[in-house]
Formats: structure tokens, C-alpha cells, sequence
């Protein structure tokens, strides 16, 4: 309905936006901090404790190699909440910027950078990523990578789409004529006007890059052992959930848990900015 | 066509600036003694000693006529392997996409109609719960659920029916909850249009708008969304297939991925990439049926 | 004022659960007659005419009454007051078209509606809707009913959905901004078949505009409205030609210089308080005070 107040909605995802900003923030304190709240050594193994149900001493028990589980989830957050972030960051910039060049100098350079996104996205990303980090090899630099390698195409078709439209109007031509260069319109008239439909687009990818990191982990292409990940503890701890249940449903609690949070954050984002995030 | 010209040129661009010497995989996967001597004449053979445009303009053509080289591993033709492959992950995609519609529609016609009720709450939530859940979470939980505490499903899957439930459950679930949230929003916006206040003012029967005007109108965005899941089945197919062991495109990946039987891993890449191509041609062919406007532009 | 009137209003308020839009909206619309309900966007004219539907969820009546044919329709259970409501009153947009789907044929949709309140006739469907479609001038009948409203002009969409509302029968027709979102040439003609669809059937319309003009074309009598209250009402010679309260003094100054739209005023520059008296033959005018 049209005449209904307009501030209400508002008011009330300001609230949302609130909370999961500041559940999502102490996630990332929680990460940062993990070597320090640990109760013990993430990799420290014990022979006498092997699969050992949670007690004081192991909150959450221990895994095959009597590894605290507690502690292992809790470094496990720093590796998967960071490579989610930076990644999604990396493709960010990345993306942004080959989408605004794109959309300033079109020609033959918007050619080329949209036909490259056009091959990437021709290609289920989860399937890319799955193809280009077995062709890699393991490690989490290699993992990311075979993310990114089609995450940034998001954001450089919506920057270039924002770019090409921006450019027709009043204020940018007035730059132009008052002899700002390029790169300067760029970044000081055209990035302030797309920056909130783009972060809102990078929040709602927030969750999906931390389930696909967490998905090559746990097929042995992503973050190694003895290196904690929730994926890969997950994948390592499987054969053994009939003795140590435990071992697999910690890191399995930790990834819904943030995954969750990271995509309310999202949608609280859109609702709030006000912006359709892309499908 | 240039865009899956151009993954592939990707792909074995990567392959060739990947640490490890192809032969020399090739000669341990078959159990050969590597010595300087076989190693280089297996070199030649496979064609390594060329330059790297050499090569690929060699595979591009034998794969333009459907030859995509030989397994390393086996010595089997990559391109029977994957057509092999590929009837087992028709199985269980097209299975978890069926369940994943037969689930999602009514629930998201229902939820859209009665929205903000109590039922309309719990599905959301539901579904909220299941997007976030990566699956092979769901593979993992459902195996230690319903084979391992309850005993009711054999935890490898074989070709029966019986089999195909666990992957097909968990291929299904996290696409399920996407399309309940996706449908909904989609048939919510149709039942905000004006035409639906138009047909309830000249007294229209609420069942003929919601089953002829409402759910045809929105038929076109859900077809998009549908034509996008076909991504997020074969990326989720790998894993789901790796876990339950079913003989699809995706385990052989991954099996592949593992012994570094790199013309597997490039076959599968152009293989997916074309049945990709081709799923997006047949929905743009589907448009065309639905919205009469199309045609005009 | 009650006599031969087919619709009456009294002291009737309605909004969207956030306090009233419209309050104590009173007036009575007569057999063949042409009420303009004038006033700046915001004012609350559509949700006077979507209360008077009264089919949607929204908006939600607070208070008063609305009778039709003296038939008190606030007082329905919903069902029968839909049912009666669709029947007797047709409801056309200001976005013309948009009251139809755009993607399915004119044909189905006549159907459906026709079929919705019991009119439906096979064997006679394609010969009525040819009778009604020559008489308004509209061309090829079955040309029409093939087409999507995708396919047709703004002007042609509006005009087939006065059609319908002659082929249903409605007795009463509530257009919101019928005109507005047209081409200056269609306007005319749009308002022409108003006038036709009251001269031959004997259909009442009240019609929200912010159109002076259109108003002075067709209307018997003008209602202008303010802040969710109707400030003056009566016949279209005296509001416009003789305005007495200050809003529409304004309002009918500022559009003979603009050309004929609605300039925006604020609300708060004009008093609400007050009752409307007649200051003459049935002219009445929102006056401070008690009655």
C-alpha cells in the first residue's frame, strides 16, 4: 500500500541491522581472539584421549588424534570467517573496479573484461571452483583463488551497469567539463552513488563464499590438515561420529551458526539500504 | 560457443602452469618404474614436449569432434567416461530437482497467500535454516540420522531406488529452502501487482487469480530461478556424489581431481560448461512460450 | 438527501491501521449522477474510492457507514459485501491497463469476470461484447479479445475497461484518475464514454481526479477534498465558478494559472475543525464550529 508510513519499516530494520551487526562483529572479535580463549593447544594430540567425550578439561570433547574440539572450532573460525571476508573483499575491489573501467572507457577494454566475466559465469561457480582448486591443489590461498576466480564477475556487472547510467547524467558531465580526469570521477562522483547496493551484494555473499570455501575444504581441495577448518573437521571427524558424534557436530553448529548470521546481516543490509541484492 | 572455447582455454591454462609433471602422474597412476628414459618418451608421446598453443589447438580440435583425449588413469576415451557419468547425475539431479518442486510450489503458493501467519513463519524459518546449511552438512547429518542411528538406509548408495534417496535428500534440501524463499517472494510480488486488485474488484474468483493470472505470471521469474539452480545442483552433485559414492559426473571429479587425471578434469569442465549453455537456451525457449512479450523485443 | 439516491456515505473514516486517512466523509450520490472528487495527491481520494469498494484487505473502515441502494454495506458479513460490491461497482485505475493482467488475452479475462458474477454466457458472449464494444466506438470485437493489454494503447486499455463495466452491468462506476496517466487527445474521448456509460445505461460514477478541468466536463457535482476530509461540495457550476472555502479558492486560482493540474498545499495551512454547512442551495462548505 502506498500510504502507509514509510518510516515504520525503516525503524524496525534499523533494529535488525543492529543486532546482527553486532552478532556478526563478535563473531570476528571471537575469531580474532581464538588463540587466546582456546582451553588448549588446537593441534596439541594426546594419545590417552582419543575421542573422549566433553568433559572439563575438553569442552567439547576430543577428536581421532584426542585434539580439543573446542579449541580447534574456535581457531577454525579465524580461518574460515577471515578467508571469507578477504575473499569476498578481494573480489569486491577486484570486481568493482573492472566493472567501473569497463563502464567509463567501454570499447574494446569493456569488451574484454565483460567477455572474460561472460566465460566465468557460463560455469556453475561451486563446479569452477571445485575444477580450478583440484587443478591447483590444496591450501586456502589456492582455495580462495578458485573462488574468486568467479566471484568478482558480480560485481563488475553491476558496476559497469551503474556506471553506464550514471554517466549520462548532469553532475558527471559537469565533472568532466570542470576537467576532472577519469579515475578522479570515478572515485570521487561515481563510487559514493553505487557503493550501497554494492556492499549490500557483497554482505549476501558473505555466507555462500564461506559455505563454498567450507565445501572445498571438506572435499580435501581447500584448507588442509593439520590447519583447523570447519569443513574439513567436518569431512576428517565423519568416519568416527559413531564414537565421537561430538568431533563432527561442533564445527557443523559453528558453520550454520555463522553462516546464518552472515546472511540475516545480509538481508538486514538490504532491507535496510533499501537496495535489491542480485539473485 | 566462444565462451566455452574460452573456459577451456582457461582451464589448461591452468593446468599447464600447475606444479607436477603430467607424465610422470601418468606413469604412477599406471604403476610404471619412472626412470629418465620412459619418463621422456612418455613425454613425447603424450605430446609434452610441444609448445603450449600446440597443444591446446591439438585438443581443441580432437575435442570440436568429440574426442577429448584419454583418461591417464585407465587409458579409457575421457568423453565415454563422462557420458557414462553423466546418466547417473541426470538420475539424481533431475530426482532433487523434481522433489525440490514438488515441495517448494505449494508450500510457497501457500505461504505467499496466508503471508505472516503461523504457518507462513515456520516454512520461513525452515527454509531460512536450510539455506544455511551447506550440503555436505546435510549429507553428513542425514547419514548419521538415518543409516547409522536409526539403521534405516544403507550408507553407500547403490543404483536402487533405495540408494538414491539419501543424495537425492540431501542434493534437494538447501535447494528446496531456496526456492520456497525465492517462489514466495516472486508470488508475493505478482499478488502486490494492480491487475489482481483490478480482478478482485470486478469479483474474479480468488482460485482463478491465483492458478491462471498469479502463479502464470510469476511461472517466468521462477523459470530463472530454476535455470540458475542447475549451477548450484552441479556444484552441490559433487559433493553430495563424493560422500554417497554415486558413480556421477561429480565423483569422477573428484576422483579424478585426486590422481591428477588432468584430461578427465577438462573434459568434465567443457562437458558441464556445455550442458550449462544448453539448459540456458532451452529456458530462453521456455519464455518465449510464457510471456507473450518477449517475441516483440 | 435521501431520496433517489443510490449510494450515501455517512461520516465514514478508513485507514491502513495507522490512523485514519479519511475521516467523516459524508456525501450521497444520486441515480445517473457524476460525482468529481477533486483534491492534491495524498489527500486520500483513492482511499475513499477503495473503501467504497470494499473488497480489498485494505484500507480497513474505522467508522461510519456506507449504504447502497439501501443496503447497508458496512454492516455485510465480508462475503456478501464483495459479492454485492463487484456486482453493482466497477473500480477503473488510474494506470490503464494495469487493472489486467498484461500477458493473458482480453478474452480470458472478460470470461473470467463475467463468469465471476454469474454472466457468463457461452452461446451469447462474443454477440454481447460486440454489441457493447460498436456502441462504444471500440472497432473489431474479436481483434480486441485476442489481444493481450500488453499490446493495446493507455487510452484503449481504459476504454475496454469501461467496456467491461457495461458488459457487467455495474450500476456504479469509482474511476481513479481515469485520465491522468493518458494523452492529451485520448482524455477526451475517455471522458466522453464516462458520460455516454451514465447517459445511455443511467451508471453513477464518482470520479477522483486532480483534473479541474476534466471535472467541469463531466461532472454534475464536485466534492473537493483536504487533509482526508471532503471542505466543500456541491454542484460543479458553484465550486468552481463560486468557491467558498479558502482551500478551494486557492486550489482553482493557482490551477488557472498552471493550466488546469493541482498545485500541492499543506494541509496544515488550511483548518480541518468544523462541520460542512450549506451556504446555499446545496452547496456546503466545512465551516469552524460546531453545527
Amino acid at each position: 500500500m502506498k500510504n502507509t508510513s514509510p518510516l515504520a519499516p525503516r525503524r524496525k530494520s534499523r533494529t535488525a541491522l543492529t543486532v546482527f551487526l553486532v552478532l556478526a562483529a563478535a563473531l570476528v572479535i571471537i575469531s580474532i581472539l581464538a588463540p587466546f580463549i582456546a582451553p588448549n593447544d588446537p593441534n596439541a594430540t594426546s594419545a590417552a584421549n582419543i575421542n573422549a567425550a566433553p568433559d572439563g578439561d575438553y569442552p567439547l570433547g576430543t577428536d581421532r588424534y584426542g585434539r580439543c574440539v573446542f579449541s580447534r572450532v574456535l581457531m577454525g573460525a579465524q580461518t574460515s570467517i577471515f578467508s571469507a571476508v578477504i575473499l569476498v573483499a578481494a573480489t569486491f575491489v577486484v570486481g568493482t573496479a573492472l566493472g567501473m573501467i569497463a563502464g567509463w572507457y567501454g570499447g574494446r577494454i569493456d569488451s574484454i573484461i565483460m567477455r572474460l566475466a561472460d566465460i566465468m559465469l557460463a560455469f556453475p561457480q561451486m563446479v569452477l571452483a571445485i575444477a580450478v582448486a583440484g587443478i591447483l591443489g590444496g591450501g586456502m590461498v589456492n582455495a580462495m583463488l578458485s573462488m574468486g576466480i568467479s566471484g568478482w564477475t558480480l560485481y563488475a556487472r553491476l558496476a559497469r551497469a551503474q556506471v553506464i547510467s550514471l554517466k549520462k547524467e548532469a553532475f558527471i558531465s559537469a565533472a568532466r567539463l570542470s576537467g576532472c580526469s577519469g579515475p578522479k570521477i570515478m572515485l570521487k562522483y561515481l563510487l559514493p552513488c553505487m557503493l550501497g547496493a554494492l556492499i549490500v551484494n557483497a554482505a549476501t555473499r558473505l555466507g555462500t563464499m564461506m559455505i563454498g570455501i567450507a565445501g572445498l575444504s571438506f572435499l580435501g581441495i581447500g584448507v588442509t590438515e593439520p590447519h583447523a577448518e570447519w569443513g574439513s573437521m567436518i569431512n576428517q571427524s565423519r568416519a568416527y561420529m559413531q564414537l565421537a558424534p561430538w568431533a563432527t557436530l561442533a564445527p557443523a553448529g559453528a558453520t550454520v551458526l555463522t553462516v546464518m548470521i552472515f546472511n540475516c546481516l545480509g538481508d538486514a543490509l538490504r532491507d535496510y539500504l533499501d537496495v535489491e541484492a542480485v539473485k | 560457443m566462444i565462451i566455452v572455447i574460452g573456459l577451456s582455454f582457461l582451464t589448461y591454462l591452468l593446468m599447464y602452469i600447475s606444479p607436477g609433471d603430467p607424465a610422470l602422474k601418468k606413469l604412477n597412476a599406471q604403476g610404471i618404474t619412472v626412470s629418465e628414459e620412459t619418463l621422456a618418451e612418455a613425454r613425447h608421446d603424450m605430446g609434452l614436449d610441444k609448445p603450449f598453443l600446440v597443444r591446446y589447438g591439438q585438443w581443441l580440435a580432437g575435442a570440436l569432434h568429440g574426442d577429448l583425449g584419454n583418461s591417464y588413469k585407465d587409458g579409457l576415451p575421457v568423453a565415454q567416461k563422462l557420458v557414462h557419468a553423466l546418466r547417473y547425475t541426470l538420475i539424481l539431479s533431475s530426482a532433487s530437482l523434481a522433489l525440490a518442486l514438488i515441495v517448494a510450489v505449494p508450500l510457497a503458493v501457500l505461504t505467499a497467500v496466508r503471508k505472516n501467519g503461523v504457518f507462513d513463519y515456520i516454512v520461513r524459518f525452515l527454509s531460512f535454516i536450510g539455506n544455511s546449511m551447506p550440503n555436505f552438512l546435510i549429507s553428513v547429518l542425514l547419514m548419521y540420522f538415518l543409516c547409522v542411528k536409526l539403521k534405516l538406509l544403507p550408507v553407500i548408495a547403490d543404483e536402487s531406488v533405495r540408494g538414491l534417496i539419501l543424495p537425492c535428500l540431501a542434493l534437494s534440501i538447501p535447494i528446496c529452502a531456496q526456492f520456497i524463499r525465492q517462489f514466495r517472494a516472486e508470488i508475493l510480488e505478482q499478488l502486490g501487482r494492480e491487475y489482481v486488485a483490478g480482478a478482485v474488484s470486478r469479483g474474479v474468483k480468488p482460485s482463478v487469480i491465483l492458478f491462471k493470472n498469479v502463479l502464470h505470471n510469476a511461472a517466468i521469474p521462477i523459470l530463472t530461478i530454476i535455470a540458475l539452480s542447475v549451477g548450484t545442483l552441479l556444484g552441490g552433485s559433487v559433493v553430495v556424489e563424493t560422500i554417497f559414492r554415486w558413480q556421477g559426473l561429480g565423483k569422477l571429479v573428484m576422483d579424478a581431481i585426486t590422481a591428477r587425471d588432468y584430461p578427465v578434469i577438462q573434459g568434465f569442465v567443457i562437458f558441464t560448461s556445455c550442458v550449462y549453455v544448453l539448459i540456458n537456451l532451452l529456458t530462453d525457449l521456455c519464455y518465449r512460450r510464457l510471456d507473450p512479450r518477449i517475441e516483440e523485443v | 438527501m435521501n431520496n433517489g439516491s443510490i449510494l450515501t456515505l455517512d461520516k465514514l473514516s478508513a485507514g491502513y491501521g495507522t490512523g485514519d486517512v479519511i475521516s467523516e466523509v459524508s456525501f450521497s450520490l444520486r441515480q445517473d449522477e457524476i460525482l468529481c472528487i477533486a483534491g492534491q495527491s495524498g489527500c486520500g481520494k483513492s482511499t475513499l474510492l477503495r473503501a467504497i469498494m470494499g473488497v480489498f484487505d485494505l484500507p480497513e473502515i474505522t467508522g461510519g457507514s456506507i449504504t447502497l441502494n439501501g443496503t447497508v454495506l458496512t454492516e455485510l458479513p465480508k462475503k456478501q459485501r464483495r459479492e454485492l460490491s463487484t456486482r453493482s461497482m466497477g473500480l477503473i485505475f488510474q494506470n490503464p491497463g494495469a487493472a489486467f493482467n498484461p500477458i493473458r488475452s482480453y478474452e480470458k479475462q472478460f470470461r473470467e469476470a463475467l463468469s465471476g458474477c454469474g454472466k457468463y454466457d457461452k452461446s451469447t458472449f462474443n454477440a454481447v461484447v460486440e454489441e457493447v464494444f460498436s456502441r462504444l466506438g471500440l472497432g473489431d470485437a474479436k481483434r480486441i479479445l485476442r489481444s493481450c493489454p500488453y499490446e493495446m494503447s493507455g487510452g484503449m486499455n481504459q476504454r475496454i475497461a469501461i467496456a467491461l463495466t457495461m458488459l457487467m452491468g455495474q450500476r456504479l462506476l469509482l474511476a481513479d484518475e481515469p485520465t491522468s496517466a493518458l494523452d492529451a487527445g485520448i482524455r477526451r474521448q475517455v471522458a466522453d464514454e464516462i458520460k455516454l456509460l451514465r447517459d445511455e445505461n443511467g451508471v453513477s460514477v464518482i470520479a477522483v481526479t486532480h483534473d479541474l478541468a476534466l471535472a467541469r466536463y463531466i461532472a454534475d457535482r464536485v466534492a473537493i477534498m483536504l487533509g482526508g476530509r471532503i471542505v466543500e461540495l456541491g454542484s460543479s457550476e458553484d465550486v468552481i465558478s463560486a468557491p467558498a472555502h479558502p482551500y478551494t479558492r486557492a486550489l482553482i486560482g493557482a490551477a488557472a494559472q498552471l493550466g488546469g493540474s493541482l498545485p500541492e498545499f499543506h494541509g496544515a495551512d488550511f483548518s480541518l475543525e468544523g462541520t460542512l454547512r450549506e451556504v446555499a442551495s446545496g452547496h456546503f462548505v466545512l465551516t469552524e464550529g460546531s453545527a
